[in-house]
C-alpha cells in the first residue's frame, strides 16, 4: 500500500492538468491499459462534489470513495455481466469471480447438525466499507504470509494507475495499448500489465503474463454469440473465449502467499512445475468413468493451466483454444483457485470438500436462499448434466483417481 | 419541429390553475429515510417502486430478500420476504399488485404477487421475436398497461402486456452506435481489435419510462443520458466530469410529471435534475456523513407528492428529499395534472395537437423552446437507425 502513496503525488499533479485542460471527450475504457482520468477516482480539493461533511474525517487519498476498493466499486458493482465483479446475484462469471460470494450466508444440516457456510472463505475480504465488505474474520494476515488483511484492497493486487515497473518516471516507456487483450504496442512504447496488476515495483514478482479477449470466462467452442445482434448467423469469434495464461500468475500471488511455491510439502504451483505425466490425464479425462477425451478438445475453464510462454501472439490464439495441455505447460494457483472469489471454501474453482460435485454445498435450494441465480456456483453449468451425477472432485482431471 | 398528443384543453386552463402550481427553478431538501419504528431501515442500493393509487412506496433489498412497503410519510408498513431468493427488481401494477422479477442463468421470470406478498401466478413471456428471444431481464417496470423489461447488459427491452404477450421491442444499443466515438472506435477497431469487446460492453445503468412513452436510460460508459421519444428521436445529453451539473458514474433515472429528469451519480454521489428541455437545474446530495449527503447512490424513485426517493450504499438505507419545482413567469404544470383537473370539471377532453414550443414557455435565460437550438444543453439528436423496424412487432 505505501507504494500506493507514492504514486499519488505525480497522479495528483497530472489530475490537476486534466482538470485543467478538461477531459477530452468520452471514452469507452476508462483505464486503457495506463492511468485513468484522474478525476474518476479522486477529487482535489474536497471539491463541491465530495465535500467532507462537519466532523467526518477527510480522505487523505482524495478518493471519490470511502476507501480505495470502494472507489473501485463505484464502477464495477453492477449488472451481471462485462465488467462488474460484484453483483448482487453471483452472476458475474468473469474469470476472477464475483465478490457477490462475500454475502453467500446459507446453512445446511449434516448428519442431524446445522452447518453455516463462512462467506469470509469464498473471496479475498477486499475491505469496501461503502459496499459492506469488511475485513476477513478469520485470517489476520495472507496464509502462507504476512500482508494484513486490514488493509487489503482491490489496490492490493491490482495498480489503479497502470503502471509498469514504476512507470515512466522510472525510466519506462508510456503505455499505447492495453496489457490484457494481446495487442502489440506501437515502437517506442509499452503495453500496460495484464489486468492491470502490480508488478516488480509494487509486489516481489513480476506481473504475471497473460491474455484474454473478453471479461467472461468460457470452455471453448461451447458457446457462441452473435456478432451482429440481427444476424444470428453470424459468429463473433470472440466469443469463444477465456484467458490464456502464460508466465508467472503463482509467482505473483507468492508475493503474499510466499510460502505455496516452492515448497516441497505443498502441491507445486509455478513456472517449472510442468504438468508432466498429469497432462495426458488431462486431456484423456472427461467426467469421472469417462476417459474417452483427446487433448484437442479437453481444455475447461475449471481446470486451467499455464502455457508457459510470454509470446502475446501465441496466447492470443489460445484464447479460444479447447485443447489441452502439453507435458511441459504447468500448472498454477489458478489452476485450482479463482482470483477474486469462488461459491467455495478456500476460494476453489470446484467444491473440493464433498465427495460428488453434484450433491456439494451450497446445493440449488441454497443458491435461491442466497439470491444467486441457478448454476452460479459453476458459472451456469449444471454438475449432473455436464459432467454425471456421481463426479467426483476435478483433482481427478489431472490425477484421475477416481 | 415534433409534435406531441395532449388530452387537454391547455391554455384555458393553466389560467385557471391555483397559484400553488406555479414554479421557478428548483429546490430540493432533504426530508427523512425511510423507517420503521426502529429507526432507519439500513439497505444497500435498495430497489425502488412506487404505488401511485396508494402513494406508497416499496423497496426490495437485493441482498435481504425482503420487500418492505412504506405509506407516504416514510414509514414501515408492511414486511414480506418469502419466496424473493432471486429477486431482482419491483413494479407495481395499476392495481396494487405488485411484480417481481427473478432473474436466473440465462432466463429470468416474472413474478405476480397479491398485495400481501402471495404468489399468485408466473407470467410467461409470449410471441418473443428471435431478436428478443434470449433476453434476460434484470429490470422491470410497470407504465399504463405494460411492462417494460430491460436487460441492462444486452441493452434490450420489451414491452409486454400484464399477460407477458409481446408487444414491443428495443435494441437499445443498436440505437446509440451513431453516439458510440466513431472516429475513436474506428480507427481502434481497425488497427487493434482488441478495443471490440470492449466497445461491445456498453450497457445502461439506469431506465426509465415517462408518461408520454419516452424512454430515458443512462449509460454510464459514454456519460451520458439518452432519450429515445416514442416518435423515434433519439437525443443525448450530459459531459464528463467532477463539476455541478456533469456526469460520473451515471445510474438511476425517473421523470416527473412536469419532464423533469432525475439522474443519481453514483461517483459524484449526487442526484442532479434536469428540465424536459435537458437543461441542468441542480444537484443535492454530496458524499457525506450528514443525513442531507448520499453515498453513492444509484436507485431513484418520485410519488405524487414530488418526494424523490434515493437507494444508496454504505447500508445507508433510502433517503427522501422533497423536490419543489417554480417558474417566475409562466406556470408549467404536470400534464396528468392537467388532465386530472379537467375531469373533474366534467369539461369534455377534446384531442389537440400541441407544439412542443408552444408547450414549453420561457423560463428565463436558460429556456425558449424545445427547438431553439443548442441553448447551452449539450445535447445531440438523432433519428433512431431503427425507426421502422425497432419498435412494434
Amino acid at each position: 500500500m505505501s507504494n500506493i502513496k507514492w504514486v499519488m503525488v505525480p497522479g495528483i499533479a497530472a489530475l490537476a492538468a486534466i482538470l485543467t485542460l478538461g477531459l477530452a471527450g468520452t471514452a469507452t475504457a476508462l483505464h486503457s491499459g495506463g492511468v485513468a482520468h484522474c478525476d474518476a477516482c479522486h477529487s482535489m480539493h474536497n471539491s463541491p462534489d465530495n465535500p467532507v461533511a462537519p466532523g467526518a474525517t477527510p480522505n487523505n487519498l482524495l478518493l471519490k470513495g470511502s476507501d480505495a476498493s470502494s472507489t473501485c466499486l463505484n464502477c464495477h458493482k453492477g449488472s451481471a455481466g462485462s465488467y462488474h465483479i460484484l453483483t448482487t446475484t453471483g452472476g458475474s462469471f468473469s474469470p476472477g469471480g464475483d465478490f457477490f460470494w462475500l454475502s453467500a450466508n446459507y446453512t445446511n444440516v449434516v448428519r442431524n447438525n446445522p452447518v453455516a457456510s463462512d462467506p469470509d472463505q469464498f473471496a479475498h475480504n477486499v475491505i469496501a466499507s461503502d459496499y459492506g465488505l469488511t475485513v476477513d474474520a478469520n485470517n489476520a494476515a495472507a496464509p502462507g504470509g504476512t500482508y494484513p488483511s486490514s488493509i487489503l484492497s482491490c489496490a492490493s493486487c491490482h495498480d489503479p494507475h497502470g503502471q509498469v515497473n514504476g512507470g515512466t518516471a522510472n525510466g519506462m516507456d508510456p503505455i499505447s495499448v492495453s496489457g490484457s487483450y494481446g495487442a502489440i504496442p506501437a515502437a517506442g512504447t509499452i503495453a500496460g500489465n495484464y489486468r492491470l496488476l502490480g508488478d516488480s515495483e509494487y509486489g516481489l514478482a513480476d506481473a504475471p503474463i497473460a491474455v484474454t479477449k473478453s471479461y467472461g470466462e468460457t470452455d471453448g467452442s461451447t458457446i457462441t454469440k452473435a456478432a451482429d445482434p440481427n444476424d444470428p448467423n453470424s459468429v463473433d469469434e470472440y466469443a469463444v473465449a477465456h484467458p490464456a495464461y502464460g508466465k508467472g500468475m503463482s509467482e505473483w500471488c507468492a508475493s503474499c502467499h510466499s510460502d505455496y511455491i516452492n515448497n516441497s510439502q505443498k502441491h507445486p504451483a509455478g513456472n517449472g512445475e510442468f504438468l508432466n505425466g498429469q497432462a495426458a490425464n488431462y486431456n484423456s479425462y472427461v467426467a469421472t468413468g469417462d476417459f474417452t477425451g483427446s487433448q484437442a478438445n479437453a481444455y475447461s475453464a475449471l481446470v486451467p493451466f499455464e502455457l508457459q510462454t510470454t509470446d502475446k501472439v501465441a496466447l492470443l490464439a489460445a484464447v479460444s483454444s479447447t485443447a489441452g495441455p502439453d507435458s511441459s505447460d504447468n500448472v498454477m494457483c489458478l489452476t485450482c483457485h479463482r482470483a477474486h472469489a469462488s461459491a467455495f471454501n478456500n476460494i476453489t474453482r470446484w467444491n473440493t470438500e464433498d465427495e460428488l460435485m453434484a450433491e456439494g454445498f451450497p446445493t440449488a435450494a441454497n443458491l435461491v436462499t442466497i439470491g444467486a441465480v441457478a448454476n452460479a456456483d459453476y458459472y451456469g453449468r449444471d454438475i449432473a448434466t455436464t459432467y454425471g451425477e456421481y463426479q467426483r472432485s476435478l483433482c481427478n482431471k489431472c490425477h484421475t483417481k477416481d | 419541429m415534433t409534435k406531441r398528443t395532449l388530452k387537454v384543453s391547455l391554455l384555458a386552463l393553466l389560467m385557471a390553475l391555483p397559484a400553488q402550481l406555479a414554479f421557478a427553478g428548483v429546490e430540493a431538501s432533504f426530508r427523512y429515510p425511510l423507517a420503521s419504528f426502529s429507526g432507519p431501515v439500513q439497505s444497500m442500493w435498495a430497489k425502488l417502486a412506487v404505488d401511485p393509487e396508494r402513494n406508497e412506496i416499496y423497496t426490495l433489498r437485493p441482498r435481504k430478500h425482503d420487500i418492505r412497503i412504506y405509506d407516504e410519510h416514510g414509514m414501515e408498513i408492511f414486511v414480506f420476504a418469502e419466496g424473493l431468493g432471486g429477486a431482482a427488481d419491483i413494479t407495481i401494477g395499476n392495481d396494487g399488485d405488485i411484480f417481481v422479477l427473478t432473474n436466473g442463468y440465462q432466463a429470468s421470470t416474472i413474478h405476480l404477487l397479491n398485495y400481501r406478498g402471495e404468489p399468485v401466478a408466473q407470467i410467461p413471456l409470449q410471441n418473443v421475436p428471435d431478436a428478443f428471444s434470449r433476453i434476460v431481464a434484470d429490470r422491470i417496470l410497470h407504465r399504463g398497461d405494460s411492462l417494460y423489461l430491460v436487460d441492462s447488459a444486452a441493452m434490450k427491452v420489451i414491452v409486454v402486456d400484464e399477460a407477458g404477450r409481446f408487444e414491443q421491442g428495443y435494441d437499445l444499443a443498436r440505437e446509440i452506435k451513431p453516439f458510440v466515438p466513431s472516429d475513436q472506435a474506428q480507427r481502434e477497431l481497425s488497427i487493434r481489435d482488441w478495443r471490440r469487446e470492449q466497445l461491445e460492453n456498453i450497457e445502461l445503468n439506469g431506465f426509465t419510462v415517462d408518461a408520454q412513452g419516452n424512454l430515458f436510460f443512462t449509460v454510464p460508459v459514454l456519460f451520458s443520458v439518452f432519450k429515445l421519444s416514442a416518435d423515434g428521436e433519439l437525443e443525448r445529453f450530459g459531459k464528463p466530469g467532477g463539476a455541478k451539473g456533469k456526469f460520473g458514474v451515471v445510474a438511476g433515472i425517473i421523470t416527473d410529471d412536469m419532464g423533469y429528469i432525475y439522474v443519481s451519480d453514483r461517483l459524484r454521489s449526487v442526484v442532479l435534475v434536469f428540465d424536459r428541455n435537458l437543461n441542468f437545474q441542480t444537484e443535492f446530495g454530496y458524499r457525506g456523513n450528514e443525513p442531507s449527503n448520499l453515498i453513492v447512490p444509484d436507485e431513484l424513485a418520485i410519488d405524487n407528492n414530488g418526494n424523490v426517493y434515493v437507494g444508496q450504499a454504505a447500508n445507508r438505507g433510502v433517503s427522501v428529499f422533497k423536490v419543489v419545482h417554480q417558474d417566475a413567469r409562466i406556470p408549467q404544470v404536470s400534464e396528468t395534472a392537467l388532465i386530472k383537473e379537467l375531469e373533474k370539471s366534467g369539461r369534455a377532453i377534446e384531442e389537440v395537437e400541441v407544439d412542443r414550443a408552444e408547450f414549453v414557455v420561457d423560463r428565463g435565460s436558460d429556456v425558449t423552446s424545445t427547438d431553439s437550438g443548442d441553448s447551452g444543453r449539450n445535447t445531440e439528436v438523432v433519428e433512431s437507425p431503427n425507426k421502422e423496424e425497432n419498435h412494434n412487432e
